[in-house]
């Protein structure tokens, strides 16, 4: 966030709303974003591995269970499919980081 | 001058408060002048004498220590739409286009405006300064003097009741700065529009200014003259320089800022010195009173501007 542009909002007498709103927001998005793309790729590692120790649903508590169940096979598909949703989310927000992006 | 002046500026001063164990920094006090509806002045001083601190107070960005400044017989008591202010960095919000960075503005000055109305009026004055094809570019993708072309046209597109230019064009290359200098001299005749200026560039001064209101150094700064110039209004870069008037007055402000502005600082005066308002100089029109010698000598020329004092 730039002085300048909180000042030029200032002498166009922008009020708190549309500022927070058309100025704030827009500047802060793209830090806001890679934010967001850090965390979820910790978010969704958390989830699984909570998953395993609760049980009862989820993609972690499959591996989990399939483990116990000696299937090999289907451990490695859902550690495959863990992956693979975890890209896709990265991907994604990637994506929509580079939409709000502005080069100065 | 028969009507009041638009803009009255009396007894500004700004300091710094005390920082652990120092004293109060004394920026510049006891600044008094005003700004007559229509008139283009111009701040002339070295950095760090409190120029764009005095131009921020205008613009209701910054607060005065001391003294007041009214505009239109009101005392301004922060930022308003009726002052449009260009900033030496452009402020572009980078995110919006030019047009966006435009209607932003016009947005704020007429939130009741329909779209289209909003977008005629952008257009209007991105053509006045020169960016028709331009309007859905980026920031990022302008060249520096373009950028500042879309500060300008954001500024007159706000139709303000006075435009302040914090050093608009010291970012620029010498040609860019040429061509805008040329552009902002246009305009402003064409619209009447009354302007403040602050720049280091004497040239730019002579072009621009009718008036140049010139700051000794920092700290304590204080307005030593305003200088009328006696150019003819219809000035043009490629001729004004052939004009009687104008070495007498390069040279009276050259003087100013490689003498006497320094001198206020080794040696302040008495209050009462501190206190008496900014002569007024008309150094072409001394030159032009002065006896027939050979004038354009800078001796000369030091001599007759020195008459005033």
């Amino acid at each position: 966030m730039r002085r300048e542009w909180l000042n030029v909002a200032r002498t166009l007498e922008v009020g708190p709303f549309r500022r927070a709103f058309s100025v704030i927001l827009p500047a802060a998005a793209p830090t806001i974003m890679t934010g967001m793309r850090i965390s979820i790729g910790i978010a969704w590692l958390v989830i699984v591995a909570a998953e395993m120790l609760v049980g009862g649903t989820g993609i972690g508590y499959f591996v989990w269970n399939e483990w116990n169940n000696l299937s090999i096979a289907n451990v490695v598909t859902a550690i495959l499919a863990i992956g693979m949703v975890g890209m896709l989310l990265d991907q994604a927000l990637g994506r929509l980081t580079r939409l709000v992006t502005f080069p100065e | 001058m028969n009507e009041a002046p638009l803009i009255l500026i009396q007894g500004l001063s700004k300091v710094f408060p005390a920082q652990a164990g120092a004293a109060p920094q004394i920026v510049f006090e006891n600044v008094s002048f005003d700004i007559a509806k229509g008139d283009f002045v111009c701040l002339v001083g070295h950095s760090g004498c409190g120029k764009t601190t005095l131009l921020n107070i205008l613009a209701g960005l910054d607060t005065a220590s001391e003294g007041v400044v009214i505009v239109a017989g009101q005392e301004i008591s922060g930022p308003g739409l009726d002052r449009a202010v260009v900033f030496q960095s452009h402020a572009l919000l980078p995110w919006l286009s030019t047009l966006g960075n435009v209607a932003f503005a016009v947005r704020s000055r007429w939130p009741q405006w329909r779209k289209d109305r909003v977008r005629d009026h952008c257009q209007k004055y991105i053509d006045l300064v020169g960016l028709t094809g331009a309007e859905h570019k980026k920031p990022s993708q302008l060249s520096g003097g373009m950028k500042q072309r879309v500060g300008i046209a954001r500024a007159f597109a706000l139709e303000p009741r006075i435009l302040l230019l914090d050093e608009p064009f010291s970012a620029l290359d010498a040609l860019t700065r040429g061509v805008l200098q040329d552009e902002v001299r246009r305009l402003c005749v064409s619209t009447r529009q009354t302007t403040f200026m602050i720049t280091h560039d004497i040239d730019e001064a002579i072009l621009l200014a009718d008036r140049v209101v010139l700051m000794t150094n920092g700290p304590r700064a204080r307005l030593a003259e305003t200088v009328v110039n006696t150019l003819p209004r219809n000035r043009v870069r490629n001729e004004i320089h052939r004009h009687p008037h104008y070495y007498p007055i390069r040279n009276h402000l050259l003087d100013f800022l490689l003498t006497r502005s320094r001198l206020d600082f080794q040696s302040p005066g008495t209050a009462t010195d501190r206190l008496r308002p900014p002569v007024e100089v008309r150094p072409g029109l001394a030159e032009i009173e002065a006896p027939p010698a050979s004038s354009l000598r800078p001796e000369d020329t030091r001599k007759a501007a020195g008459t005033f004092h």
